[in-house]
């Protein structure tokens, strides 16, 4: 009996070690995928002329980084789950202690895996928007010859949206969206249109106009040439501008 | 001795605004009790003065002549749709202060008189320029004749309403609206044909006559003479007909929208042995085309008299046409319209025959109130945003054609039932 009590406590006692140990490695694991997909967005995000296809292997590396993420994170959550299960006997206060500490790593890792998963969405995003830009409607050559223009415009929807009282995100969107909706239909032909619809529909498949879906792609394809165009730029206010601009545009979504 | 002239609401809720009444009853009146024309002045039941001006739309036709008012006050309901009942009243008299009150609305011509290239009708909140040569100004092509080429609206970034995407690129040429593509004027009983169709796209309009007050700016303009050929039913001859079609053009003050009458006379001095001029049948065709990114068409069914063509994404704008007549024959997009890059939202409708149209077109622009709910998508608030535009662009039509064509305030001098 001893023996059995003594090899079932200590099955026990390693048992809720290796959850502790298993939760914070797992924790740990999940951690290093946010940074890997951290690091991924920034290399992709550094380019100076990021194409769609640097978009479309960044966004599949970080979906990748944040599954795995939450899979360590589920991981997570079971050790802790096991740990707190088996809180009882003579040593509760200890293996309390073990499975608080599990539970605390569990915590870490979701968080981990939230903002991997937030990336992921991001990022996607992002690559659905230059895959809309420069694969499907084909404005990029007309967003070149008038960037200027476009960036100028922005920026004023920006400081109209910055001075008013409330609802600063919706009043930059409703400033902006007609600029981006004009530019859509005078810079792609009906054809180029007609198809990114289609495509919009069809891998989007939400209940909304596929038009408004396009022009949020295209807004978050040029808040993220504007963050880019500007972020040498010695005026820090304008690098600043830029910045708000890809935050407000990236809540879009 | 003052007179008075009884005002007719014809709608269950009080109305303001602009009033036009026939001078010619007004005038005999007038007459009686010793008031000359040039020295009248009106005054609301207040006692203050009304803003006033008498026109004269067509030279050749003095039956024509309206007097117009722009009330301060509102005229109380009606007791039916029937104009049975007057519920207020003006008093016209030569004595007293006058109202001087500067203009809001102006013609501006452009090019050499005579040979005018466009009329421009401004007011403070929209300026429609009307071409009246084939060829409008820097651009190829020679159908631009009797159209409107450019509409702005009042508006902090966007203008232009043909081409709400013009502001940085430029606007795209073949944009119009109010173009009166043809005229199909009826041929008598006794023809074998039902009548005769006149192209009118690509001839040049002639500027009549231009009138401004304080109520409104109008233009009356005529196309280019055309001959309508009929058979005797006495002689059993062909005969000859020289007439045109005039299309008389105002814009009240602070107006977003131009009232349009159109008759086809065919007049003395162009016609050797007619005693009088003659105004013929006729049915029109109008064109028009907007550059909307996503066009939508609204008509309703039961009341085929209006339509609303709307951009409904941002940014929302509208062109709305309403008449006197049916509208026949919407045809959105217009078939056949040589405009390849599908840019262009060609749209064309037809108002059946009669001896004068008269039509209402809406200019209007539509920024939605920024109230998103708890936890609302954006496709979601769009979308919703979308629809509020929809139903204002309908609701904004629908009235005009309530009001301004349907069941407009009428003003009589005597007060009797269906003034």
């Amino acid at each position: 009996m001893p023996d059995r009590l003594e090899g079932h406590d200590l099955i026990k006692k390693g048992s809720d070690a290796s959850s502790v140990t298993a939760a914070r490695e797992a924790c740990r694991q999940a951690e290093t995928l946010l940074q890997e997909a951290e690091r991924v967005k920034a290399d992709v995000d550094a380019l100076e002329a990021a194409a769609a296809k640097d978009w479309i292997v960044a966004s599949r590396a970080i979906a990748d980084l944040a599954e795995s993420a939450a899979e360590r994170a589920k991981e997570a959550s079971a050790a802790a789950s096991l740990a707190r299960e088996r809180v009882d006997g003579p040593n509760r206060a200890k293996l309390r202690r073990e499975a608080s500490a599990a539970e605390e790593a569990a915590g870490r890792a979701w968080t981990a895996a939230k903002k991997a998963e937030d990336l992921k969405k991001i990022a996607g995003n992002e690559s659905d928007a230059a895959i809309a830009a420069e694969l499907k409607l084909n404005v990029e050559e007309f967003f070149a010859d008038h960037k200027d223009q476009i960036y100028k415009r922005l920026q004023e929807c920006d400081e109209i949206a910055r001075k008013a009282a409330s609802k600063r995100e919706l009043m930059f969107i409703a400033e902006g969206l007609p600029i981006i909706n004009s530019f859509i239909h005078v810079g792609s032909s009906r054809a180029d249109l007609n198809a990114s619809i289609e495509w919009v529909t069809r891998f989007w498949g939400i209940d909304a106009d596929p038009f408004v879906v396009l022009s949020a792609l295209i807004f978050i394809w040029i808040a993220n040439k504007g963050v880019k165009e500007f972020r040498d730029d010695p005026d820090e206010t304008k690098r600043a501008t830029w910045n708000r601009i890809r935050e407000r545009v990236e809540r879009l979504i | 001795m003052p007179v008075k002239l009884f005002l007719y609401n014809p709608s269950e809720y009080a109305r303001t605004g602009h009033i036009a009444a026939q001078w010619g009853p007004i005038e005999a009146r007038l007459k009686n009790a010793g008031i000359a024309s040039e020295q009248m002045k009106i005054f609301d039941q207040s006692n203050r003065p009304v803003s006033f001006q008498l026109d004269r739309p067509a030279l050749h036709d003095r039956s024509r002549d309206i007097l117009l008012l722009t009330l301060a006050d509102e005229v109380p309901p009606g007791r039916d749709s029937h104009y049975s009942r007057a519920t207020g009243f003006v008093t016209i008299d030569s004595s007293g202060l006058n109202l001087s009150k500067e203009a809001d609305a102006k013609v501006i011509a452009v090019g050499p008189k005579g040979h005018e290239d466009a009329v421009i009708l401004a007011n403070s909140r929209l300026q429609v320029r009307f071409n009246m040569t084939a060829s409008a100004e820097g651009i190829e092509g020679n159908w631009y004749a009797g159209s409107a080429t450019s509409v702005q609206l009042e508006g902090r970034v966007i203008k232009e309403i043909l081409d709400p995407a013009s502001n940085f690129w430029g606007h795209d040429p073949e944009k119009r609206c109010m173009q009166l593509d043809f005229v199909d004027v009826s041929y008598p009983a006794w023809s074998e044909r039902p009548r005769q169709r006149f192209h009118l796209y690509d001839k040049p309009y002639k500027l009549v006559s231009v009138s401004t007050g304080p109520v409104r700016a109008s233009v009356t303009v005529a196309a280019a003479p055309f001959n309508y050929r009929y058979r005797d039913p006495y002689s059993g001859h062909e005969r000859e007909l020289c007439a045109s079609l005039y299309r008389v053009l105002s814009l009240f003050a602070e107006a977003d929208y131009v009232i349009e009458e159109l008759f086809v006379t065919a007049l003395v001095e162009e016609n050797e042995g007619l005693k009088e001029p003659v105004d013929l049948w006729f049915a029109a065709q109008f064109f028009s085309s907007v550059c909307f990114v996503r066009p939508h068409v609204s008509r309703i069914e039961g009341i085929p008299d209006w339509f609303a063509i709307s951009n409904l994404l941002r940014p929302f704008v509208s062109y709305g046409f309403c008449t006197d007549m049916h509208v026949d024959s919407v045809l959105s997009p217009h078939p056949d319209y040589p405009c390849t890059d599908g840019k262009l939202h060609a749209v064309s409708w037809q108002v059946p025959r009669s001896e004068s149209i008269k039509c209402l077109h809406l200019f209007s622009r539509f920024q939605p109130s920024i109230d998103q709910y708890e936890g609302e998508e954006f496709f979601r608030y769009e979308s919703r945003k979308s629809r509020e535009a929809k139903f204002h662009f309908e609701d904004r039509a629908g009235r005009a054609w309530y009001e301004q064509i349907f069941k407009p305030l009428r003003a009589a001098v005597e007060e009797v039932a269906n003034a």
